[in-house]
């Protein structure tokens, strides 16, 4: 998901509900996500039917016909999914500067060789002097 | 009608001129305002009050100006408004203009909407889609523990973010943390957890607002001493508690892991980490937290304010000359 060009779509809470429950229960039906969330989340069968079936359209879900219905299985792990998120929000959004977003180190690509050993080199010594003395 | 448009073009314009100063000055000053040795503090004031400039000269000017109109209405200040000609722009709320607006002013006004317009619509986009992502990120990543503020994925690339603007989260990789020592570990998760309880998030899109109103080339230098003086505040929280040092090492070291990984672009716009390294082994004797250099720009601001409400007939001259009356 995240290797390819196309962009990872938005997703609601509803729609990470679902995820979550074909992530857990591989091939399952709308019907079997209903009664997991349907009665908590207050929605008929038809709202599940119809998030499955946008999420089947976002590629995040492929589907079989067995019988009458279809069955849900997830087509991306839910760690790609949220890594392909955090690669496009740092990557694709980075140039202008996302203002809900913090790095731990920023920009890596931009730094030259030299003054990374420059600073190990005067770390290194730092350490070596406190042990001398 | 249309001596109330006059009136409000007129006051238009003045926001226009109180917007040209700002950004001149902002432009200029944010030359010299960052100079090697700052406070993190400082450099976030700086920045921060650099970046309201624009918007602080146009609402002094706008303010002074209307409060003499106002006061002329009442009878606080002598009214001049009849010794002038019919024609002069008179800005006053009692003997409004009489210029006639025409097709230079109208297409004067279209060009200024259509241009603020563009702006404010951008960054709303810009804005809505990465939080969507966020939104969605987020909403993953805390899947059934909302309550928790920091989350670990299970990602070989080695990253370390804080995201969400109202009520960030921390993520961490399994890939970071697997290759980190357990003193390391807490001070990357230490950082990240400083960005949170400082709201340096919320304080971002703030920043980012005010940044609309900056020239792009003052934007993007204010932006990159914002993001440096928000990341070394951080580093700073941390060091008190581990140590310059360690803080130091871990950085760089997190650095090679992720010069060694292919993660794209990770945010260009986001602080020189060479320069908190350094700054962490060599640090500065740095005074000041740049309340001063804050106050001296707000008292120009209100000096500014003070002559424009001192000169408002010469005022009325000059926007005379400018519209052709």
């Amino acid at each position: 998901m995240g290797a390819t060009s196309k962009p990872t779509p938005a997703l609601g809470d509803l729609e990470v509900a679902v995820l979550e429950i074909t992530w857990e229960t591989p091939e399952c039906s709308a019907k079997e996500v209903h009664e997991r969330i349907g009665r908590q989340r207050g929605i008929s069968l038809n709202t599940v039917q119809s998030t499955l079936e946008r999420l089947h359209r976002k590629e995040l879900l492929t589907r079989s016909k067995r019988g009458h219905a279809y069955r849900y299985t997830a087509s991306v792990e839910r760690e790609r999914l949220i890594a392909s998120y955090i690669r496009e929000t740092l990557g694709r959004f980075g140039g202008d500067a996302v203002s809900s977003l913090a790095a731990f180190v920023d920009a890596a690509e931009d730094i030259d060789e030299s003054s990374l050993e420059r600073l190990e080199e005067e770390l290194r010594k730092r350490r070596q002097g406190r042990r001398g003395q | 009608m249309n001596a109330i448009l006059s009136l409000a073009w007129l006051f238009v314009l003045l926001a226009a001129g109180g917007w040209a100063m700002g950004c001149l000055a902002s432009a200029l000053v944010s030359r010299f305002a960052f100079r090697e040795g700052l406070s993190p503090l400082a450099r976030r004031r700086h920045s921060f009050t650099l970046a309201a400039l624009p918007l602080l000269a146009m609402a002094a000017l706008v303010a002074a100006v209307a409060t003499t109109a106002l006061g002329k209405s009442l009878g606080w200040v002598v009214d001049h408004c009849i010794y002038h000609g019919p024609g002069h722009p008179h800005l006053c709320f009692r003997h409004l203009p009489a210029i006639d607006l025409g097709l230079v002013e109208f297409v004067a006004a279209v060009l200024l909407l259509s241009g603020i317009s563009y702006i404010i619509v951008g960054f709303a986009c810009r804005e809505y889609r990465a939080g969507k992502h966020i939104r969605s990120l987020l909403r993953l990543v805390e899947g059934r523990r909302p309550d928790r503020k920091i989350h670990t994925v299970e990602d070989h690339s080695p990253f370390a973010v804080t995201a969400g603007t109202f009520s960030p989260r921390v993520i961490l990789s399994r890939g970071l943390l697997d290759r980190l020592e357990a003193r390391e570990r807490r001070i990357v998760v230490a950082h990240e957890v400083s960005h949170v309880r400082a709201r340096d998030l919320l304080y971002n899109g703030v920043f980012e607002i005010l940044l609309l109103l900056q020239l792009p080339a003052t934007a993007s230098r204010l932006r990159s001493e914002w993001r440096q003086g928000m990341e070394e505040s951080a580093d700073d929280r941390v060091a008190g508690r581990f140590g310059r040092e360690a803080v130091a090492a871990t950085l760089l070291k997190v650095f090679r892991l992720q010069r060694g990984e292919v993660m794209p672009g990770l945010s260009v716009a986001g602080a020189d980490a060479v320069m908190r390294i350094e700054r962490l082994l060599c640090p500065i004797e740095s005074r000041g937290n740049g309340r001063v250099f804050s106050g001296i720009l707000l008292a120009a601001i209100c000096a500014l304010a003070l002559l424009s409400a001192g000169a408002h007939h010469e005022l009325e001259t000059l926007l005379g000359l400018l519209t052709g009356h």
